[in-house]
């Protein structure tokens, strides 16, 4: 009998057939899990772009790029930039949170890093918990702080900024408060676990070497807080770009941002393959944004990153 | 000027104090951790503060580079008192005992960091930087970060980014605790070279008896809070004052003794004879001999200052051997041995020797007279 060569696995000698046989159970349920419920549905949303929206909202053939063209702003009334528009407003909007996000989350990592081990592990709780209450139930608690009758409304009447009788919400305010509430965790734990990772005694060393408190800070504690940084903005800004839970209810379904215009198109307007073909070019959108930014810090760079 | 290490030590240093520390104490709490440190040290020697971990030594070291503030006390900087001095502002540099190296700079930009918060000038800068990697030798290595870089290399470039600064003293933390024995010897005699080439005030710390004696021009070995002695590496090793000193550089065999004339105390062991000077007869006193000082021998000796023992325990070191053997009273000596070849060395256990005890090496210990156990320095 002719031997099976040999493969070394985890300290086992292991034929090739069972080193793939071990590949499939190990591997295999994430494989066809991403298969399943990512790439098919995805795949559907593609095809869905391309189709036609007929008079009773079902999507049918003939296949076509109307759909992306629309969306360009070319309708059969004529040139609208509409939906450019509201890209531009979320991706302003989206910036705006991660930029409050950002603010908040750099003091506040470090000062959580500068507690005790065991402090620290409860300060950080306190950060995550939010994020454990529904996001809509959040957003309504906020609709009720923020109501005309509630204490912190007529406070901020008394200061005179909100007129009497109304909210503060809906208003921008509210939008960007909910926002940052939500956000504000995914770039905080980045962060804080880029920041404890840091050898405090470097800004002894720096001192050391004639830094003053101040330059030590800036040139040795905060480029390497910078890939947790970088983390945070991207785990922050491209799900603000799709949100659309919080400028709904908050905003008062005024200003519509792309997330609105997307639920939209599902929802009230039935319109399937419009809807895909939007939430595609956002898609694309971040994507692009992404592979710019892997082109500038490279390979290395992205797998720190994620 | 390429100093040899042997002639390193007879060289002439300057009368100059460099660094005084006058009456520092310092307390974390309610722990006193310096009780009143007074201590010289002169321009351009090597100095070890040698002591066991707890012993206040790095607290010293950080006072001196401006990381804690004593609580009472003066530090004299080259005759400037530095306690109104941010560490920024102290002409000290310090190797630190993790290296502290910057983990994002390559190793060039973190040589070039002192000198460039010192806004020396660009071309100045890498001239400067380049000599002080080739002078620890990893001018080979400028361009890597530190990750890529080996223990003894990172030592390395710490070393280089203190050194560039040409500070009037360098300060170095247990800079080689990390290091495996081998890489730690060679870096021992670099650094002695170094410090000889540069001229510069080295004030170096360790728990590592071995390593002080080995690198130091002097030494103070301390002890919670208290230098126990201070003085040049022989004299301390050769004439211990106390019995931690005794027991901490190096190894010792104490014995009580009672003074019963000028020149012998009685023991034990019986009636020794000791050069050394003897306090009054009838007064207690502590002695110290070195396991290596005392000889083994299978002939019975006419010799004074010979008993007879029995070997207990023999231990094969290689170039030295050693052994523990009994005396009747049932007193263990420790005793080391030279495997020369030239004298016998090779005994066994249960083996019936006598020991002989020369009187030149019988210290007086100062500071107690009757054992007590030191917990927790044999290390």
């Amino acid at each position: 009998m002719k031997k099976p060569k040999l493969e070394a696995a985890g300290g086992e000698l292991l034929t090739p057939m069972q080193l793939l046989s071990r590949a499939a159970v190990t591997a295999g349920p994430g494989i066809v899990w991403i298969a399943l419920f990512l790439i098919l549905p995805m795949l559907i949303l593609l095809g869905y772009s391309f189709l036609t929206r007929d008079e009773l909202g079902n999507a049918v053939f003939p296949l076509t790029v109307d759909n992306y063209v629309r969306f360009a702003g070319w309708d059969v009334l004529g040139y609208d930039a509409a939906y450019l528009i509201i890209v531009g407003r979320t991706i302003l909007v989206s910036l705006v949170t991660t930029l409050f996000c950002v603010l908040i989350a750099y003091p506040l990592a470090f000062f959580i890093a500068a507690h005790e081990p065991k402090t620290r592990d409860r300060l950080m709780i306190f950060v995550i918990l939010p994020s454990w209450v529904n996001l809509v139930i959040r957003t309504y608690a906020w609709m009720i702080m923020f109501n005309p009758s509630s204490p912190i409304t007529q406070l901020a009447a008394t200061l005179g900024m909100v007129g009497p009788n109304e909210g503060l919400y809906p208003s921008d305010f509210a939008v960007y408060l909910g926002m940052i509430n939500v956000f504000l965790p995914f770039i905080v734990l980045p962060l804080y676990s880029a920041v404890e990772r840091i050898d405090w005694s470097q800004l002894e060393a720096a001192q050391d070497l004639y830094a003053t408190k101040t330059q030590a800070f800036i040139q040795v504690l905060v480029p390497q807080t910078l890939p947790g940084l970088t983390a945070g903005i991207i785990l922050t800004a491209i799900p603000a770009l799709g949100m659309f839970v919080v400028p709904d209810l908050l905003g008062g379904a005024k200003v519509a941002l792309i997330g609105n215009s997307i639920a939209q198109q599902f929802g009230a307007s039935r319109d399937y393959p419009f809807g895909a073909a939007i939430s595609f070019l956002v898609m694309g959108l971040t994507l692009l944004v992404l592979w710019l930014y892997a082109r500038r810090v490279g390979e290395k760079g992205m797998r720190d990153l994620l | 000027m390429d100093l040899n290490i042997g002639e390193r030590r007879k060289r002439v240093l300057e009368d100059s104090v460099d660094v005084h520390f006058k009456d520092i104490r310092k307390a974390f709490g309610d722990v006193e951790v310096l009780k009143g440190i007074n201590l010289e040290i002169r321009r351009g020697e090597f100095f070890s503060l040698l002591g066991p971990s707890g012993c206040g030594k790095t607290t010293l070291l950080r006072i001196l580079a401006g990381f804690e503030f004593a609580d009472s006390g003066e530090v004299l900087l080259r005759g400037q008192d530095v306690a109104p001095l941010p560490p920024n502002q102290r002409s000290v540099n310090t190797v630190f005992q993790n290296y502290a190296l910057f983990p994002h700079m390559t190793v060039a930009e973190n040589v070039a960091f002192g000198l460039k918060m010192r806004k020396v000038p660009a071309t100045q800068l890498k001239d400067k930087v380049r000599s002080a990697l080739e002078m620890v030798e990893i001018g080979a290595f400028a361009d890597r970060r530190p990750a890529q870089l080996s223990g003894g290399q990172r030592q390395r470039v710490a070393l280089a980014r203190a050194i560039v600064n040409e500070p009037q003293v360098l300060l170095l933390d247990e800079p080689l605790s990390a290091l495996d024995r081998k890489l730690r010897v060679n870096l021992q005699v670099e650094l002695m070279r170094l410090q000889a080439r540069l001229g510069l005030t080295f004030i170096f710390v360790t728990h590592d008896q071995e390593e002080a004696l080995t690198m130091s021009d002097r030494m103070a070995v301390m002890n919670k809070g208290v230098i126990e002695q201070l003085g040049g590496v022989q004299e301390m090793y050769e004439r211990p004052a106390n019995a931690f000193v005794a027991k901490f550089l190096g190894s010792s065999n104490l014995l009580e003794a009672t003074v019963t004339s000028s020149r012998t105390v009685k023991t034990e062991l019986g009636v020794f004879e000791v050069s050394d000077q003897l306090p009054n007869v009838g007064q207690d006193v502590l002695l110290s001999i070195r396991p290596e000082k005392i000889s083994l021998s299978r002939a019975q000796s006419s010799l004074a200052n010979t008993v007879a023992v029995k070997v207990t325990d023999d231990i094969y070191q290689g170039a030295t051997g050693a052994y523990r053997a009994k005396t009747n009273s049932g007193f263990e000596l420790e005793i080391n041995t030279m495997n020369s070849g030239v004298t016998d060395s090779n005994f066994s256990i249960d083996e019936e020797l006598f020991a002989y005890l020369p009187a030149d090496f019988l210290v007086v210990l100062q500071g107690q007279s009757k054992l007590e156990k030191i917990g927790g320095d044999e290390s």
